[in-house]
């Protein structure tokens, strides 16, 4: 076994810039898309048009509060404007504060106070419209516990006028805390505020990444089965199956090692847990994509061949995954995905995974086979 | 002149190895057709929820009052997506057990008290718990619920207002509590009315415009990007040093190769677009007149020529294969992202999008969307062609730079 170090290591002395790029690269990666994308998610505006009517205080308190809600870009626009740029796409919406917006809403009339324009490319339409209408209804709702107040009070000594009514309800509005909901995971990552809550799966896009490193770091299994090599793996104390496994292990043991850093680096930059129970998760993941990735690198002889094969597979496994994009859609019509997917039992934190298991037969089928099966 | 015949020599040599290899020419064609149908068909299906399997949720009710239950009913009510929400009254533990098996994607708890603490303008907060491993799904829960609150807030405040005129105004406290829970009624049912103050007019983005020819050009737009990485790198001839310097003595140079590559590069995926494009085009959404026709080809080869010599220069800068692979493709993909092929570029910040414009892949994008979806007649094609010369230009010039101080 030590035997075997040192010549690894004689292999690394020439290798180490790209040995050490790809095992940095999984997790340097990840904290760097997650950061990038969360600072450029947080900035993001919906371009929505909006129309000012009618300039009476009611309709410009509306407007402004549009403008400070920090999901919406307003850009001021007239009628005609806002359709055509509706059309073209340069808005994802419009709506019109239209003329008579006080006046109907002190009458406690609320239909159609606001008209809006939206096309089958409106992404965001209704999320806006659910806070616009909000909005609106904070208005409405005030003038009409208004008329309640004064219905209530009709034939007692004590009166209020409408405006006075307005302007209590809109104290206790802001005076006090009023219902708010709040949002964690069930895992116990508390409650990070509204913005933190990523789109990302920290864990699965680490996957992904990794498993393109591991597949690109065991290109030594191609490299090392060279024709020319083979004459002097005769005079070797192992035998070059033995030879092969053992550099497995190694490369098991170093990887598992940088994973466990990952993991300790994820708990301080992203606030993600770290417990005895992941670490054998995360072992049991690690041999399983070892044993895959050794597996690939005995199917192929060239190299370029195999490298570019490697980034196909880390594409596809991107894609199936289910730890980039949410596959819970099509996972749950066609089950058999779930068992095809190398990174499911891992993302799921199940303890059985079929791949390992098939993987492990398959090296023991290879390794009791005769030499010349793959020499 | 002689280096004229030094390329000449290598796009032959470069198109005897794909007939050599013909085999492997379809698989290239339908790997990025394969990805990009995965990739809608799995956004497709996140977007249009099963019928069959609504996403669950489970309301925990420590409060047990009808003002529980009717939020309860507006929370399945206030949405389009009523139909794929289903919600279960559970007990706290049963829903823990009930997240952790990966039966419901969220739950709600509501705390004790809250309905009085409702009326009386206390703080009140909804604990929504959502599942880790459904975590779209829990923050589209979440987002649902945040509206319903949202109103419900603004109900809350006119509540507790009638509420304290109520108490100035002597009522008994009997009376006052019927009062409060029939205005609360009011709300709930003045909250479900509230899609009546907006009238909603869509317009359709002219009559040729429809998401299915939007997503079209964008898929198609994807897998040309894709195209021209896989193949470019299919040419790669991993040659030893040794071919290399008695290569370099016949007066070869690295840039000859590299341009005979982009050449047969463009032509393989030339002859690919046109057969799938004979595909697609069965179907009536596609319907160009000839010039269109010869507008789209142009800046599509404009966009290539420009990817392909930033793949050269990346190609010429870095040694190692898997990191000009790694380069290369995160490269297609920043360059597939900025485009507004896949998020309108609308959507992006602000800062980000006044970058993004001077963007080829954003330049060349964005006519081919006025030309196939808009059909505008006036085409300007001086700065995609400018930067397609700058890219060229740089790649030379990095090429031959590299040549002069590595002999």
């Amino acid at each position: 076994m030590i035997d075997i170090l040192k010549t690894r290591l004689i292999h690394w002395k020439k290798q180490w810039m790209s040995l050490l790029f790809w095992l940095a690269f999984p997790t340097i990666g990840t904290i760097l898309i997650i950061y990038t994308t969360t600072a450029i998610q947080q900035d993001s505006q919906v371009p929505v048009g909006i129309v000012l009517e009618e300039n009476t205080p009611l309709a410009s308190e509306l407007y402004h509060t549009i403008q400070q809600t920090p999901l919406i870009r307003v850009v001021d626009v007239t009628e005609a404007e806002a359709k055509r740029k509706v059309e073209t796409h340069e808005l994802d919406s419009a709506f019109i504060i239209q003329e008579g917006y006080e006046e109907k809403i002190q009458k406690g009339n609320r239909n159609w106070l606001i008209k809006s324009y939206t096309s089958d490319l409106s992404f965001a339409y209704t999320p806006v419209k659910e806070m616009i209408i909000s909005l609106v209804q904070e208005d409405t709702g005030r003038t009409k516990t208004a008329h309640i107040v004064r219905q209530i009070s009709e034939g007692s000594s004590k009166q209020w006028s409408i405006e006075e009514i307005i302007v209590k309800a809109k104290e206790i509005q802001q005076e006090e805390n009023l219902l708010r909901s709040t949002f964690s995971f069930a895992d116990g990552e508390q409650s990070r505020s509204e913005n933190e809550v990523t789109i990302w799966n920290t864990w699965g896009l680490w996957a992904v990444l990794s498993a393109l490193s591991t597949l690109l770091i065991f290109d030594w299994v191609i490299k090392e089965r060279k024709p020319i090599l083979f004459s002097r793996y005769a005079f070797m104390r192992f035998s070059v199956k033995s030879y092969f496994l053992q550099n497995l292990l190694i490369y098991t043991i170093i990887l598992f090692i940088i994973d466990l850093t990952t993991a300790y680096l994820f708990h301080v930059f992203l606030n993600e847990e770290l417990t005895l129970n992941w670490a054998v998760l995360l072992f049991i993941h690690r041999l399983t994509m070892n044993t895959t990735a050794f597996l690939i690198g005995l199917l192929f002889r060239q190299i370029l061949v195999y490298y570019s094969v490697s980034f196909v597979i880390a594409l596809f496994i991107a894609i199936i995954s289910g730890a980039v994009l949410p596959n819970d859609g099509l996972t749950s019509r066609f089950t058999w995905l779930e068992i095809l997917n190398p990174l499911h039992s891992f993302l799921n934190e199940e303890w059985m995974n079929p791949w390992i298991i098939v993987c492990v037969v398959l090296i023991a089928i290879w390794k009791t086979r005769g030499v010349e099966s793959h020499a | 002149m002689n280096s004229i015949k030094h390329i000449l020599l290598f796009i032959k040599n470069n198109g005897l190895q794909l007939k050599r290899k013909w085999f492997s020419l379809p698989l290239l064609f339908f790997f990025p057709i394969i990805a990009v149908v995965l990739v809608i068909l799995i956004v497709a299906s996140f977007f249009l929820p099963n019928e069959n399997n609504p996403i669950r949720i489970g309301i925990v009710d420590l409060d047990q009052s009808t003002e529980t239950q009717m939020v309860t009913q507006l929370i399945e009510d206030s949405t389009q997506l009523g139909n794929y929400v289903e919600a279960d009254m559970m007990e706290e533990e049963e829903a823990q057990t009930a997240t952790s098996n990966n039966e419901i994607s969220a739950y709600l708890i509501f705390p004790k008290q809250f309905t009085n603490d409702l009326y009386n303008g206390n703080s009140v907060e909804l604990p929504v718990i959502g599942n880790p491993r459904k975590p779209m799904e829990s923050l589209l829960i979440h987002e649902i619920i945040g509206s319903v609150v949202r109103h419900i807030r603004a109900s809350q405040a006119n509540i507790s207002t009638i509420n304290e005129y109520a108490k100035e105004l002597e009522m008994s406290d009997t009376q006052r509590n019927d009062l409060i829970l029939e205005q609360f009624q009011e709300f709930v049912l003045y909250t479900l009315g509230s899609n009546q103050i907006v009238n909603e007019n869509e317009v359709t983005n002219q009559a040729t415009s429809s998401p299915i020819q939007y997503f079209t050009t964008g898929a198609l737009f994807i897998i040309l990007t894709t195209w021209l990485l896989a193949i470019y790198n299919y040419l790669h001839a991993n040659n030893s040093k040794q071919i290399k310097q008695r290569m370099y003595l016949y007066g070869v140079t690295e840039l000859q190769q590299i341009i005979a590559k982009m050449f047969v590069t463009l032509i393989t995926v030339f002859l690919f677009s046109v057969i799938l494009l004979v595909i697609i085009l069965e179907s009536p959404h596609f319907d160009f007149e000839m010039n269109e026709w010869i507008k789209i080809t142009l800046i599509s080869l404009f966009y290539s020529i420009s990817l392909l010599s930033i793949f050269g220069i990346l190609e010429v800068l870095t040694v190692s294969y898997p990191l000009r692979l790694l380069c290369q493709s995160f490269l297609a993909l920043v360059s597939i992202l900025i485009s507004g092929a896949v998020i309108p570029v609308i959507y992006f910040p602000f800062w980000l999008q006044d970058i993004i414009t001077y963007a080829f892949p954003y330049e060349a994008f964005y006519w081919l969307t006025e030309i196939i979806l808009h059909n505008r007649i006036y085409t300007d094609y001086l700065p995609l062609l400018m930067i397609t010369l700058a890219a060229v230009c740089t790649l030379a010039g990095v090429s031959l730079g590299k040549e002069r101080i590595k002999p």
